[in-house]
């Protein structure tokens, strides 16, 4: 039983990145880094999709058709990447400065991305099986 | 605190647990991902294993340091001042992103 009851100490990069403001509930931080990891498998499962297609789908797809869909998913899976920590270190600061913590702005678009991405796919599959 | 003794926390919602839970699976669906490239090992050799070995390097960092993250969850808790952890989340990123790079990279030497 060692419960340490000294706070966790700010370094460096944390007081540059997220400057002002008090430190929040840590149960508030701790499901901020649990939405920023979700977000990120979201960029990963992305990532796995677009190295997939390259990897396996030459005998099935024209070169054209996969390498398109496979740029596609890894670009997006950068993008949401990077938005995950962005949106992160935002709703970190909104939680120290104890203001209104902002909405995803990828959640949408990565809704729409996915539903486009999915009925090419659909199309490519049924155009490569006839 | 260097034997494996589990870390312990005082929160009954366990979202320490679920915080570290949740890492695990970022970093294995990382490993994992890192593997498929190893399905070019015929056209470039060992060029492919550079992603593969980049991306399980910082997985394992990200793994080494899941008791240290653990005893900064506890210490959050303990004292009710969350600070979060910066670096594990741009390391995670950073590597995320370089993964997706790769692909392009390897798209483009295809091509």
């Amino acid at each position: 039983m060692s419960r340490d009851a000294s706070p966790p100490t700010r370094g460096a990069l944390h007081r540059w990145l997220l400057p002002g403001g008090e430190d929040p509930d840590p149960r508030f931080t701790l499901a901020n880094e649990r939405t920023y990891l979700a977000w990120t498998r979201t960029a990963l499962a992305l990532i796995g999709g677009g190295v997939a297609v390259e990897a396996f789908t030459a005998q099935v797809w024209n070169t054209a058709a996969r390498q398109s869909v496979a740029l596609l998913l890894l670009g997006l899976g950068a993008i949401v990447a990077v938005t995950a920590l962005v949106h992160w270190i935002r709703v970190e600061r909104a939680l120290r400065d104890r203001s209104t913590v902002p909405l995803p702005l990828m959640a949408p678009i990565v809704t729409v991305a996915i539903a486009i991405g999915a009925v090419v796919v659909a199309v490519l599959i049924i155009a490569a099986t006839r | 605190m260097t034997t494996h003794q589990p870390v312990v926390h005082g929160d009954p919602g366990l979202q320490p647990e679920r915080t570290a839970l949740a890492w695990e699976r970022t970093t294995l669906s990382l490993a994992v991902i890192c593997l498929l490239f190893l399905r070019w090992t015929d056209t470039l050799g060992v060029i492919a294993f550079a992603p593969t070995v980049l991306a399980l390097v910082v997985a394992a960092h990200l793994r080494l340091r899941h008791r240290q993250r653990a005893r900064r969850a506890a210490a959050a808790i303990a004292s009710e001042r969350g600070v979060a952890d910066v670096s594990s989340a741009l390391t995670l990123t950073v590597a995320v992103v370089a993964t997706a790079l790769l692909g392009i990279a390897i798209i483009g030497v295809h091509a």
